[in-house]
């Protein structure tokens, strides 16, 4: 079973950045040195966060499920960016509505996978407690591990 | 109440993940408030034919608008974040009944 790659090399902490183009280019750019995606994959991205926005008013801190569509995705792959300073994501649904969001997954999956995959990751954040201890974590290591742990049974880590 | 099932889509983006979360939850929100349903989820892309029969929409894309106005529309996000979902499946339940 070719599992989904997530290791501390995928997850970004303490950086700041300025828009949400910075950060799914800092993530895109760790999976695409991964092998996991396409060149055009960020680009993908952005231009679906365009038509589809991916920001989520979740509790305590809102987070943003960045995607593209399944054909960019060369090996399943999560990318993680805890930040210091939250980025304007859209809001989900909506034309014009915003959220700060703190935590970023930047997310590269096949067809099959994305149900199942979002369906655990969604149990993440939606409990507050779990995301509030995701977002305190300081080392990537550790936050891999912790995502892992919550996320089980499809995360492999990578090289 | 009706004894015919009412039809609910969920629509989203790709039609493959958020929006079929969505429809289990309401699905399952339905059988436990008592209200029979088929739910389908749909992508933005597919909203034709599929969505001529439906009672009720409950959207987490921009932009969409009922084909008929007979049919509430209403935002799904709660079912992703899971901060207010029970107050969207009670409006649901109050948006079937209001249909009769």
């Amino acid at each position: 079973m070719d599992s989904i790659r997530f290791d501390e090399q995928l997850v970004v902490i303490g950086q700041s950045f300025r828009s949400k183009e910075e950060v799914v280019h800092e993530l895109a750019s760790r999976l695409l040195g991964q092998g996991c995606v396409l060149p055009s994959y960020e680009e993908a991205v952005l231009r679906r966060e365009a038509s589809f926005p991916t920001g989520l008013p979740t509790e305590p801190i809102c987070v943003a499920i960045p995607h593209a569509d399944p054909e960019y995705c060369v090996h399943p792959a999560l990318g993680l960016a805890l930040l210091p300073e939250p980025v304007t994501f859209g809001l989900m649904g909506d034309e014009e509505a915003t959220v700060e969001a703190s935590v970023v997954f930047l997310l590269a999956l096949k067809a099959d996978k994305q149900l199942t995959f979002l369906t655990q990751l969604a149990a993440l954040f939606q409990t507050p407690e779990t995301l509030s201890a995701l977002a305190s974590i300081t080392d990537p290591h550790e936050a891999a591990a912790f995502v892992k742990s919550k996320v089980d049974r499809q995360l492999a880590g990578g090289r | 109440m009706r004894t015919a099932k009412y039809r609910i889509v969920t629509i989203c983006g790709s039609g493959v993940a958020a929006c079929t979360i969505a429809a289990q939850k309401i699905a399952k929100g339905m059988a436990e408030r008592g209200i029979d349903v088929d739910v389908k989820a749909i992508s933005m892309r597919e909203a034709g034919g599929e969505i001529d029969h439906a009672d009720l929409f409950v959207t987490i894309a921009p932009g969409f608008k009922a084909p008929n106005l007979a049919a509430p529309v209403l935002n799904g996000v709660a079912f992703l974040t899971g901060v207010g979902e029970s107050k969207v499946l009670d409006e649901i339940v109050k948006r079937l009944k209001e249909k009769g």
